[in-house]
């Protein structure tokens, strides 16, 4: 029995059927949660997009094309619910525990990002925050249009055709602009000391 | 440095991801495993994304999908509902729609579908043609005694009404240009009961049925019973009333009325007629008796003189001949002399 891709799932949830809604949001769940934690720096928030950005699927399904490609259209609505919560975000002026422990330091990192997991060893833990925290430094140190093609790659898994489909830009300029993060990426991390230690550990 | 070299700087982003399939990228894969700097750059990249990798969040949180499955079938239940709602208005609309327009037609249509049923009912009225009359059927029943026909209905009489000819007990093909009323029902009257018509309008002119109205009234019943009794030869087959009472109601309504009184005359015709019977002096008796009976109201007087005939003609009457006479004293009717004969004879009796 051959997977039904992506588009037919959609077609089968626009006619009706739940379930295809149940294998699309399996399909892209990791993705596009990645996709929207890395954008945002906050997991939380990124949860709270997710499920808005999936609540859009069901709203606009009707306005999904037939012969268009469902992960463009996916993150093509993802990145405007990223440009609503940065508009959002603006105004809001009172800090919470997801809110961001330094506003001008790397983005991701929240306060409860800095509390100890249950049961992970204190080296590990330390670990785990310097290369998340390297991780974000290099996210906040790429340009938008870098950052936004190299976690749709890297995060996303999409191919470059999507991307570019995705961006709206052509697809040459999708692969060079994932040439330069990536060229940027192995400048931080392809010397790394936490790559070298966790290269063998983990 | 090769030009290879410089493609796979250029493409090392499509390299490091590994997953899209083109010939130029193989055949750069395969220069990395032979040029040691390509290879070089290749693994720092490969390990710079490996550890990038290490850090993608885990993903959204069990409760936060179940939310969105949960959220997605109620869309999809609500749609439903919607429209199987619209669908069940839709054909509510279609359904009221029909009965309007299947009312407002029959309202139209009422009047050309009523139209058609109404010449039968002018054609019903339009006097018969006189060639095609015919006279009523059941005219010469008059001839009878109207008081026997109501005694002795028959079962297999028919009615005389000119709207049913077909519930006659006498089978009568239907007169020609005379439509037996499918419009309107014929009731006939019970069998042997004799009733006018009803309507007014069906009546034929002719004058056939003008004999069809039997007198039913009391009134013209007993002016027909009168009549009918001054016609016969002979009194005991007049009616089913006793002789004396049918020709004392007689004698009575003559009196009254004051007039000559052919029924007084034909009873002195008959007190004269038993008077000569000298043969059977039982039945000069009986005769004589009878006639008293009929004068007794009219002519008192002449019906004592009767009475005492009769008696001297069969003595067997005395008593009730007496009976008779007695009554006719207590009435204050006759002279005084007239009863000191009565008298007279009763001493002599006694």
């Amino acid at each position: 029995m051959t997977e039904r891709s992506d588009e037919e799932l959609m077609g089968a949830f626009v006619a009706g059927q739940a379930e295809a809604f149940d294998l699309l949001l399996q399909r892209h769940q990791s993705g596009l949660f990645a996709f929207l934690a890395r954008q945002l720096g906050d997991s939380a928030l990124a949860e709270d997009l997710f499920q808005e950005v999936f609540l859009r699927v069901v709203r606009h399904r009707h306005q999904f094309r037939s012969d268009g490609r469902f992960a463009p259209w996916l993150y093509q609505i993802a990145r405007h619910a990223c440009v609503d919560q940065h508009r959002r975000a603006r105004l809001r002026a009172a800090d919470s525990l997801d809110h961001p422990a330094q506003r001008d330091g790397p983005a991701g990192e929240c306060l409860a990002d800095r509390m100890p997991a249950a049961g992970e060893d204190p080296e590990a833990q330390v670990l785990r925050a310097e290369l998340k925290a390297a991780v974000d430094e290099f996210l906040t140190e790429l340009p938008s249009e870098q950052r936004e093609v190299f976690l749709l790659r890297t995060d996303a898994e999409l191919s470059f055709p999507e991307i570019a489909e995705t961006l709206g830009c052509p697809l040459d300029t999708a692969k060079s602009r994932m040439r330069y993060a990536v060229a940027t990426l192995r400048r931080r991390f392809g010397i790394h000391p936490v790559a070298r230690v966790s290269g063998g550990g983990r | 440095m090769s030009d290879l070299c410089h493609v796979l700087e250029e493409r090392i982003g499509e390299l490091a991801g590994g997953a899209d399939v083109d010939p130029t990228l193989e055949r750069l894969r395969a220069h990395a495993e032979e040029c040691p700097r390509c290879r070089s750059l290749l693994l720092q990249t490969e390990r710079a994304l490996e550890i990038y990798r290490r850090t993608r969040p885990a993903g959204p949180s069990g409760a936060t999908l179940e939310r969105l499955r949960h959220q997605a079938r109620s869309v999809l239940l609500q749609e439903r509902r919607a429209q199987t709602a619209w669908a069940w208005n839709r054909r509510l609309a279609v359904a009221a729609s029909f009965v309007i327009v299947a009312g407002l037609g029959f309202y139209l249509l009422r009047g050309q579908i009523e139209r058609p049923a109404a010449p039968p009912l002018i054609e019903h009225r339009n006097p018969i043609p006189e060639e095609t009359r015919e006279p009523a059927p059941s005219a010469p029943k008059l001839e009878q005694p109207p008081e026997v026909q109501a005694a002795e209905p028959r079962p297999d009489a028919g009615s005389v009404s000119p709207l049913a000819p077909e519930e006659a007990g006498e089978a009568k093909p239907p007169r020609e240009g005379y439509a037996p009323a499918q419009p309107f029902p014929a009731v006939s009257p019970p069998a042997g009961e004799v009733r006018a018509p009803q309507r007014r309008d069906v009546v034929p002119q002719s004058s056939a049925p003008a004999k069809v109205e039997a007198p039913s009234a009391p009134a013209e019943f007993a002016r027909a019973r009168s009549s009918d009794l001054a016609s016969r030869e002979r009194p005991g087959e007049m009616s089913r009333e006793s002789p004396a009472d049918a020709y004392e109601s007689s004698g009575r309504a003559a009196l009254t009325a004051r007039q000559p009184n052919p029924v007084v005359a034909r009873c002195r015709e008959l007190g004269s007629q038993a008077r000569r019977n000298e043969s059977d002096q039982v039945a000069r008796g009986s005769a004589l008796l009878a006639a008293a009976d009929c004068l007794r109201a009219a002519e008192p007087e002449e019906a004592v003189d009767l009475y005492l005939e009769a008696a001297s003609a069969d003595p067997a009457l005395r008593s009730s001949i007496e009976q008779r006479l007695l009554d006719l004293q207590e009435s204050n009717v006759l002279p005084q002399a007239v009863r000191d004969r009565i008298a007279e004879w009763s001493r002599g009796g006694a």
